[in-house]
C-alpha cells in the first residue's frame, strides 16, 4: 500500500478520482441526476464498508477473535466470550417478524449498562463543583470598587438621564403639536430607551457590574426557559407565567438563531475545503 | 430567470469562495477568548513540563470523521505545531473508527516538517470502542485498556511512554470532534476525577453548546470551526488552511448577508406596492 501511495501516477489518479467525486456531488446543484445518485451510493457504501472493516481489524479481531476465540492463538481462550458473540448476533432477529423478541436480549443488556453508566455521567456533568447545575447558582450582586462604581455610574446615569429627558421632550412636543394623548405602549418605549442608553454606556460600567449583569441575564434566561417548558399550561391562567414563558420562547429563538448562524459557517467551511482541494491540489493554482 | 434563480445564487457562492484563493486575500483575525485560553493552557503544560522530572503527555482525542475534516483538520495541525514547538509529548486516541488514522496522517505531516519522529515525540493508542467504559477503565488501570500502539508495538516499549504510569500523567486532554456528546465523558470522568484540563476543537455548529461548559470551568478553552483554526494558526505563527479559508468564508458571508438584505428589500417594496394599489 505504501508503494502505491508513494507512486506519483497513483497519487495523480487518486487526486483525479477525488475531483471527479467532488464535481459529481456538486452536479446536484444543477438538478438531481444519475451521476450524482451513483456517486452518492458509492460514498454511503464506502463509509459503511470502511467502518465494518476497521471495527473487525482494530476491535473484534485483536480483542475478541484472536485472544478469546481462536484456539491456539492465545492462552486467554475462554468459552464465555464465544457465547457473547452469539448474544450479539441475536440483534439480527429484528429482521424476523416471529423471532423479533430475541433481539430484545442484547438491547436490554445495552440499555441496562447504559442506564447504570448514565447515573455517574449525570453526577459528573451537573452536580460536581463546576457542574452545570452548581454553576447556575450565580451571584447577582458582585462586589466592585465603590469609588470606580460611583464615578462610572454617575456618568452612565447622567447620559441616561439626558437621553430620557430628550425622549420626554420629543413626546411632549408631539403631544403639544397634535393635541393628542400619549401614544399606547409608552412604558415599553421608555424602558427600551433606558435600556438602550444603558447598553451604550456599558463600557463605562465597572467590571463587577458587568459580571452581575451577565449573571442576571443567565439566571433570567434559565428561569424563563424553564417556565416555557414546565409551566406552559399554567401560563394560560397566570399573567406573570405567560410573560416569563413568552420571554423564554424568544430567548430560545435567539439561541437557535446563533446556532443556525454557526451552521451556515460550518457548511461554508465544507465548500471552502472542496474549493481548496480542487484549486490547490488538483489544479495547483496556489 | 426566476426558475434559474437558485443556480445563479450557487454560481455567485462558488465565485465568492474561489476568488479569494486566486486573489490570495488574507487578513488578521481578532483572537477570541476561548482560543486564547486554549493556547494559554498548552503554554502552561509546556512550562510545567520544564519544571518536572518526567514530562506529562498531552492526549489528542481524535473523534472526527471525513465529514468534519474541513473544519477540524486545520485546528489539529495548528495544535500539533504548538505541541511540537514546545516539546510536549502527546498520544493520539480515538473513539470514532476513522479518527486515529486521520490524526496519524496529520501528525506525520507536521512531524516531517519539523523533523520529529514517531515513538519519540508521539504515539498512537489507536481506536477504542465504548467510550464511557473505556475511559473509566483507563482511569482505574490504564495498561489493561491500552496494551499496544497502532503499529502493534507493546505500549511500554514505545519510548515516549517510558515514564507513563497512568491517566494522572496526562497533563492536557484535547478533544476534537463534530459531536458534543463525545466531549462530555471526558468532562464527567477525567476532569471531574483528576481535574485534568480539557481543551476542545469543534465544528462551527457545535460552538453554542460548548460555551456553558467553558463558563462553568469544565473545559478550559476551545476553538470552533475554521475561524477558531485561523486564530490558533495566528497565535502559533503558522498560517495554514484556516487562515486561507477565512477570506473565502468572509466573502461568502457578505454574499449571504447581501442576499438576505436584497430579498427583504424586494419583498418590502412589493408589499408597499400592493398596499398602494389597494382601493
Amino acid at each position: 500500500m505504501e508503494t502505491l501511495t508513494a507512486d506519483p501516477v497513483w497519487t495523480r489518479a487518486g487526486l483525479l478520482l477525488g475531483a471527479a467525486c467532488t464535481l459529481a456531488m456538486f452536479s446536484f446543484l444543477w438538478r438531481e441526476n444519475a451521476v450524482y445518485r451513483f456517486f452518492e451510493h458509492i460514498f454511503v457504501g464506502l463509509g459503511m464498508g470502511y467502518t465494518v472493516a476497521i471495527t473487525w481489524t482494530n476491535v473484534l479481531k485483536p480483542h475478541w477473535w484472536d485472544k478469546r476465540i481462536w484456539v491456539g492463538a492465545s492462552e486467554e481462550v475462554f468459552p464465555f466470550w464465544g457465547l457473547l458473540g452469539i448474544v450479539g448476533l441475536l440483534w439480527y432477529f429484528q429482521l424476523s417478524k416471529n423471532r423479533a423478541w430475541l433481539s430484545r436480549i442484547p438491547i436490554g443488556i445495552l440499555m441496562g449498562s447504559g442506564a447504570g453508566l448514565i447515573f455517574r455521567r449525570i453526577y459528573g456533568l451537573f452536580f460536581t463543583r463546576d457542574g452545570q447545575v452548581t454553576q447556575s447558582f450565580l451571584p447577582l450582586l458582585v462586589s466592585v470598587d465603590p469609588a470606580a462604581a460611583v464615578r462610572s455610574w454617575n456618568l452612565a446615569l447622567s447620559v441616561s438621564a439626558a437621553g430620557l429627558l430628550a425622549f420626554y421632550a420629543h413626546l411632549l412636543l408631539r403631544r403639544f403639536r397634535r393635541g393628542t394623548d400619549l401614544p399606547a405602549g409608552i412604558e415599553i418605549r421608555l424602558a427600551g430607551g433606558f435600556l438602550l442608553i444603558l447598553i451604550c454606556s456599558a463600557p463605562l460600567i465597572p467590571r463587577g457590574l458587568v459580571i452581575a449583569w451577565d449573571n442576571s441575564l443567565i439566571v433570567l434566561t434559565l428561569v424563563c426557559v424553564l417556565c416555557y417548558f414546565l409551566f406552559w399550561q399554567e401560563a394560560r391562567r397566570n399573567r406573570l407565567a405567560t410573560g416569563a414563558a413568552t420571554l423564554g420562547k424568544w430567548l430560545l429563538m435567539i439561541s437557535f438563531g446563533a446556532t443556525f448562524g454557526s451552521t451556515v459557517m460550518a457548511r461554508l467551511s465544507l465548500l471552502i475545503n472542496r474549493a481548496q482541494y480542487l484549486l490547490e491540489q488538483c489544479l495547483h493554482l496556489e | 430567470m426566476r426558475r434559474n434563480q437558485p443556480r445563479w445564487i450557487y454560481l455567485a457562492m462558488g465565485l465568492s469562495v474561489t476568488v479569494p484563493f486566486l486573489a490570495r486575500i488574507s487578513f488578521q483575525m481578532p483572537i477570541s477568548k476561548p482560543v486564547q485560553r486554549t493556547f494559554d493552557q498548552v503554554e502552561t503544560l509546556a512550562r510545567d513540563n520544564r519544571q518536572r522530572d518526567h514530562k506529562k503527555l498531552a492526549l489528542l482525542v481524535a473523534d472526527w470523521e471525513p465529514a468534519t475534516m474541513a473544519e477540524i483538520n486545520p485546528q489539529v495541525i495548528a495544535l500539533l505545531h504548538h505541541f511540537m514547538s514546545r516539546e510536549i509529548p502527546f498520544a493520539i486516541l480515538g473513539f470514532r473508527p476513522t479518527g486515529p488514522s486521520l490524526a496519524q496522517e496529520l501528525a506525520e505531516e507536521v512531524a516531517r516538517q519539523r523533523g520529529e519522529e514517531y515513538g519519540k515525540t508521539w504515539c498512537n493508542w489507536g481506536y477504542k470502542t465504548q467510550m464511557d467504559t473505556t475511559i473509566q477503565s483507563m482511569l482505574s488501570d490504564f495498561y489493561t485498556v491500552v496494551r499496544e500502539d497502532i503499529k502493534g508495538t507493546p505500549i511500554d516499549r514505545v519510548p515516549v511512554m517510558a515514564d507513563f504510569r497512568g491517566m494522572e500523567d496526562v497533563g492536557l486532554v484535547a478533544e476534537f470532534t463534530g459531536s458534543s456528546c463525545l466531549l462530555q465523558p471526558w468532562v464527567e470522568f477525567v476532569h471531574a476525577e483528576l481535574r485534568t484540563p480539557i481543551v476542545h476543537g469543534c465544528t462551527g455548529v457545535m460552538e453554542s453548546p460548548v460555551y456553558p461548559l467553558l463558563s462553568s470551568g469544565q473545559i478550559q478553552g476551545f476553538m470552533g470551526g475554521l475561524s477558531g483554526a485561523a486564530q490558533y494558526e495566528q497565535l502559533v505563527g503558522k498560517p495554514g488552511k484556516g487562515a486561507e479559508g477565512m477570506a473565502a468564508q468572509s466573502l461568502a458571508h457578505l454574499l449571504v448577508i447581501g442576499l438576505i438584505l436584497a430579498a427583504n428589500i424586494k419583498e418590502g417594496a412589493s408589499f408597499l406596492r400592493r398596499r398602494a394599489w389597494r382601493p
